[in-house]
């Protein structure tokens, strides 16, 4: 994957997602529909979710060909890849993306990107990280500031994972630890929540993990 | 960089009254004291949260008024 070049969102024209139809990626998709990118992507099996997000604008199909790609994603300078963990290294249209040298990006890297043309607001540590998160962004949302924000879990009042907002510059995000996606957010402010050594099996030492959360203080 | 928790800290919460499925506090700011907000999620665990999520928004210029909003019910 090619990291040391970074797509920023204004030169980001379409964005085709491999593996569309989950929660977290759906945030992903609406977010790119609203900002008026082409959005189009591969997943497995047809899903409500994956069929409302077609009637919003994705082009998703569900079978694994290349030749279903839309034109519109097939210029590597103008197109993000985005990947789903899920997706077995073998995957035909992976490998085009991969052969033809496309900017491919996880979850978290996209946020980061999105961190980096907004305002981000993120709310990392122990506990507590998808209350806190929803609630600073139900604050803001009501209040003048507004936001934009991709939340951990789905609220009563939104009944979605995501909050868009057109006019407000910041976003709030619930950094998870599991991908390591702290390392490529750039908060405008973070919260850190109370902190236990519980993911150990990613970062290795209690320090490791310290030091992973200092890491978005800067 | 701020510190927040439930009773200390740059950012913090006073005279909590818990009582009939409500919480209500005054929400301690460097600059303020923001009286009588009613949290809409009556567990005292969220004192904290909402400590956190109070601060961030007062950061960014929600004003006192706005953070006495109709709080919103969390699906856990």
């Amino acid at each position: 994957m090619n990291i040391e070049r970074i797509m920023e969102i204004n030169q980001i024209k379409s964005v085709y997602f491999i593996g569309a139809g989950g929660i977290g990626m759906s945030a992903l998709v609406r977010y790119f529909l609203s900002k008026g990118k082409n959005v189009a992507g591969y997943d497995r099996t047809p899903s409500e979710l994956t069929e409302k997000l077609i009637e919003e604008g994705a082009k998703i199909h569900y079978s694994e060909d290349i030749k279903l790609i839309p034109e519109e994603c097939l210029d590597k300078n103008s197109t993000l890849v985005v990947l789903t963990p899920a997706i077995p290294k073998e995957h035909a249209e992976l490998n085009f993306f991969i052969d033809n040298n496309f900017e491919i990006q996880k979850r978290a890297q996209v946020l980061g990107t999105i961190t980096r043309a907004s305002k981000g607001l993120c709310v990392a540590g122990t506990h507590g990280k998808t209350t806190t998160s929803t609630m600073t962004a139900h604050i803001l949302h009501q209040s003048k500031v507004d936001c934009t924000a991709f939340l951990g879990g789905i609220s009563k009042n939104y009944k979605s994972n995501l909050i868009l907002s057109d006019k407000s510059d910041f976003t709030v995000i619930e950094a998870d630890e599991f991908d390591r996606s702290f390392h490529w957010l750039h908060p405008y402010m973070s919260v850190i929540t109370s902190t236990d050594p519980d993911h150990l099996d990613i970062y290795g030492t209690e320090e490791a993990y310290l030091e992973a959360l200092r890491s978005i203080l800067h | 960089m701020y510190t927040y928790s439930k009773e200390e800290g740059d950012f913090h919460a006073e005279n909590i009254r818990i009582g009939n499925g409500e919480i209500f506090i005054d929400f301690v700011t460097p600059d303020e004291v923001i009286k009588d907000i009613q949290l809409g999620v009556p567990v005292s665990i969220n004192i904290e949260n909402g400590v956190a999520a109070m601060a961030l928004c007062w950061l960014n210029g929600v004003t006192a008024e706005e953070l006495r909003v109709e709080w919103l019910v969390l699906e856990e």
